[in-house]
C-alpha cells in the first residue's frame, strides 16, 4: 500500500451503498470505483486496464469485480488482475468511514 | 532464471531443460497460454511451442475491430510475454507446421522435416475460416479475416475502397461490416439466412443489431444466397451474385464461419466429433496428448452436453486447465461458453446457450441500448442469456446457469434485480 499521502475525499454515506454495490465518482481526472464487500469499503481505479469501461458498471461477486465489457477480473482489496484479459492490476486506493461517509485517500 | 544455479540439485530432481518434453502444436493464443502456465507450474520442463505463422503469438479480437481501424498497430498485438519467450526458457519455433503426430514414436514432424519428441504434447490448433467453394469465389479481391496477415491485406485495400461486401452477417462479417462503414465505406452485407447471427442467437438480438447496422448506414441483404463472387485482378472490383440480386463492390470480405484444425488429431487416429474430443482435464484419448481452445469438443456439465466452442475466451481460460493436467496436477474445465463482441460502440455479449431455451425472458426494453435476454428451459432454469451494452448482468447470469436452479420470471425480468446465488460451491461441479 501507498503511503498515506494525499487528501481524503467524501464519497457516499455509508448508508447509501448496499452490501455487493460499487460507486462511481470522478475526483479531478481520476475515476474511483468504491464497493461495499460484506460491510467493508474498498477503493480502486474504475476504469478497466484492458479496455475503456467502468468497472462500476460491472459485477462485483464477493471481493472480485468482473469488467463489463470482455470480461476482465480483479481483486478490489489488492487491485490484482485476476484473469484475462487484463494483464495489468487496478490502482487501490484507502478508504474509511468518517461521521457516517465513507472517505478515500487519493495522492495529489 | 535455474539455468544459472550453482547450487547442486539432487540426483533425482531433474534441471530446466531435463525435465518433461512438453510440446504444443499451435501458437496463437491457446498454445501461448499453455506455454507460459507450463513454465509456472514447472521450471523443470522444457517447453516448445511450434507455430504455422510467422511472428510472436498475437492477440485476434482487435484484428475486426480497432487494427481494421487502423487505431493499433501489429507490434501492440503481440500476447504479454511472448516477447520473454528466451527469459522464460519457451522454445518458440514459428512457421512451423505440424504435419504428423507419430504417436508410438511420441514425435511430431513438421513439414520442412524437423522432430520434435514429447512427452506430453499438447493441440491448441485452433480453427480456420470456411471460405466460399472455389468454384463460387476468386480473386484478389476477395478477402478471409483470421490472420495478421489477412488483416494487414484487408486493412490496407480498405483504405482505398469505396464500397465493401461482406459476405456472411454472423458475429465476424458485422465488426468487419462496422469497421468499414466506419472508415466511411459504402457497405451492403449478404446473408443467406433470413436474420443476421442465424447460428445460436435469439432472434430479437439479430434484430436489434440489424437495426443498428442500418441506422449506421450499413445496406443489408437477408435471405441472400450468394450464388458468384469474382473478385477481378489484384485491384479489381468484385462482383456478387446473390438470391434475388446482384451487386458490385471494390472488394468482398467472406465471413461465413470458422472449421476446427482437427486434420492432424484425426489422421493420428485421436478421436473427433466436430471438435477434438477431450474430457474436463483436456485429455484426449491418447493419455500423453491433450487439447484446449477452440479445436476442441468438451464436456460443458452445467448444460450437461459437449460442445465446441468458437470464443476467445476458451482459448485463453481452457490452456490453463491443459496445463495442470498435463503436469499431473488436478484439473477441470468447466466454464460456459461466453463471447463478446464489439460493433459501433456497442458491446454484444453472449454466455452459455441463449437459444437452447424454450422461452425469453427480457431485463430491460429491447429497443433500447442496454437490454438482457435470458433464455430458460422448460423447468425454468436460465440456461443463456445475451446482453446489450449490459454486461454486468452476465457475470450474475453466469453464477445462475451454473447454480442449474430455476428462477422465478418476475426476478429475472426486473432489470435492478440481483439474482441471488445460494450454492455456488455445489453448482460448480454441475
Amino acid at each position: 500500500m501507498a503511503e498515506e499521502t494525499g487528501s481524503w475525499h467524501r464519497m457516499i454515506a455509508a448508508g447509501d451503498l448496499p452490501d455487493g454495490e460499487i460507486f462511481a465518482a470522478k475526483v479531478g481526472d481520476v475515476h474511483v470505483a468504491l464497493y461495499n464487500v460484506d460491510g467493508a469499503f474498498f477503493a480502486t481505479d474504475n476504469v478497466c486496464t484492458h479496455a475503456f469501461a467502468l468497472l462500476s458498471d460491472g459485477w462485483l461477486d464477493g471481493t472480485t469485480v468482473e469488467c463489463p465489457l470482455h470480461g476482465a477480473q480483479f481483486d478490489v482489496q489488492t487491485g490484482k488482475a485476476l484473469s484475462s484479459p487484463a494483464e495489468c492490476d487496478l490502482r487501490t486506493f484507502p478508504t474509511r468511514v468518517n461521521d457516517g461517509q465513507v472517505e478515500v485517500l487519493l495522492g495529489e | 532464471m535455474d539455468a544459472e544455479r550453482t547450487r547442486a540439485e539432487p540426483p533425482d530432481t531433474p534441471r530446466k531443460g531435463q525435465g518433461l518434453r512438453h510440446v504444443i502444436v499451435g501458437a496463437g493464443l491457446a498454445g501461448h497460454r499453455a506455454a507460459v502456465e507450463l513454465r509456472r507450474l514447472d521450471t523443470t520442463a522444457q517447453v516448445t511451442l511450434l507455430g504455422a505463422e510467422p511472428g510472436l503469438p498475437y492477440d485476434r479480437p482487435p484484428l475486426s475491430k480497432e487494427f481494421l481501424l487502423g487505431q493499433i498497430r501489429p507490434e501492440a498485438l503481440v500476447l504479454k510475454e511472448a516477447a520473454d519467450y528466451a527469459a522464460l526458457g519457451i522454445a518458440h519455433h514459428p512457421a512451423t507446421q505440424v504435419v504428423e503426430i507419430d504417436r508410438a514414436a511420441q514425435r511430431v514432424t513438421a513439414g520442412d522435416g524437423r522432430h520434435f519428441p514429447y512427452d506430453r504434447l499438447l493441440l491448441a490448433t485452433g480453427s480456420r475460416p470456411c471460405g466460399l467453394p472455389a468454384a463460387l469465389a476468386e480473386g484478389e479481391a476477395v478477402h478471409l479475416l483470421r490472420s495478421l496477415a489477412d488483416a494487414e491485406r484487408l486493412g490496407a485495400a480498405l483504405t482505398q475502397a469505396r464500397h465493401v461486401a461482406v459476405v456472411g452477417g454472423g458475429f465476424i462479417g458485422l465488426e468487419v461490416a462496422a469497421a468499414a462503414r466506419m472508415r466511411g465505406c459504402a457497405v451492403t452485407v449478404v446473408e443467406a439466412a433470413p436474420r443476421l447471427l442465424a447460428r445460436g442467437m435469439p432472434a430479437a438480438l439479430a434484430d436489434w443489431v440489424a437495426a443498428l447496422h442500418r441506422a449506421e448506414g450499413v445496406e443489408l441483404r437477408l435471405g441472400a444466397c450468394v450464388e458468384a463472387l469474382t473478385g477481378g485482378g489484384a485491384a479489381g472490383a468484385v462482383s456478387l451474385g446473390f438470391a434475388g440480386g446482384a451487386l458490385q463492390a471494390d472488394l468482398a470480405v467472406v465471413g461465413i464461419g470458422i472449421r476446427p484444425n482437427v486434420e492432424l488429431a484425426m489422421t493420428a487416429g485421436l478421436p473427433v466429433q466436430d471438435g477434438i474430443l477431450v474430457d474436463e482435464a483436456c485429455r484426449t484419448a491418447d493419455p500423453l496428448i491433450f487439447a484446449a481452445g477452440e479445436v476442441t469438443c468438451h464436456p460443458v456439465p452445467a448444460l450437461g452436453r459437449r460442445l465446441r466452442v468458437e470464443s476467445w475466451r476458451t482459448a485463453s481460460e481452457q490452456p490453463l486447465t491443459a496445463a495442470r493436467a498435463m503436469c499431473g496436477l488436478p484439473a477441470r474445465y468447466v466454464e460456459l461458453p461466453w463471447l463478446w463482441s464489439d460493433q459501433f460502440g456497442c458491446n454484444i455479449q453472449s454466455i452459455g446457450l441463449p437459444d437452447a431455451g424454450v422461452e425469453l425472458v427480457a431485463r430491460g426494453d429491447v429497443t433500447t441500448r442496454k437490454w438482457t435476454l435470458v433464455a430458460l428451459d422448460e423447468a425454468g432454469r436460465p440456461v443463456g442469456a445475451v446482453a446489450v451494452n449490459n454486461g454486468r448482468d452476465i457475470g450474475m447470469l453466469r453464477q445462475a446457469i451454473r447454480a442449474g436452479q430455476p428462477v422465478p420470471r418476475a426476478l429475472l425480468a426486473d432489470p435492478a434485480a440481483r439474482i441471488p446465488v445460494a450454492h455456488r460451491a455445489e453448482a460448480a461441479s454441475g
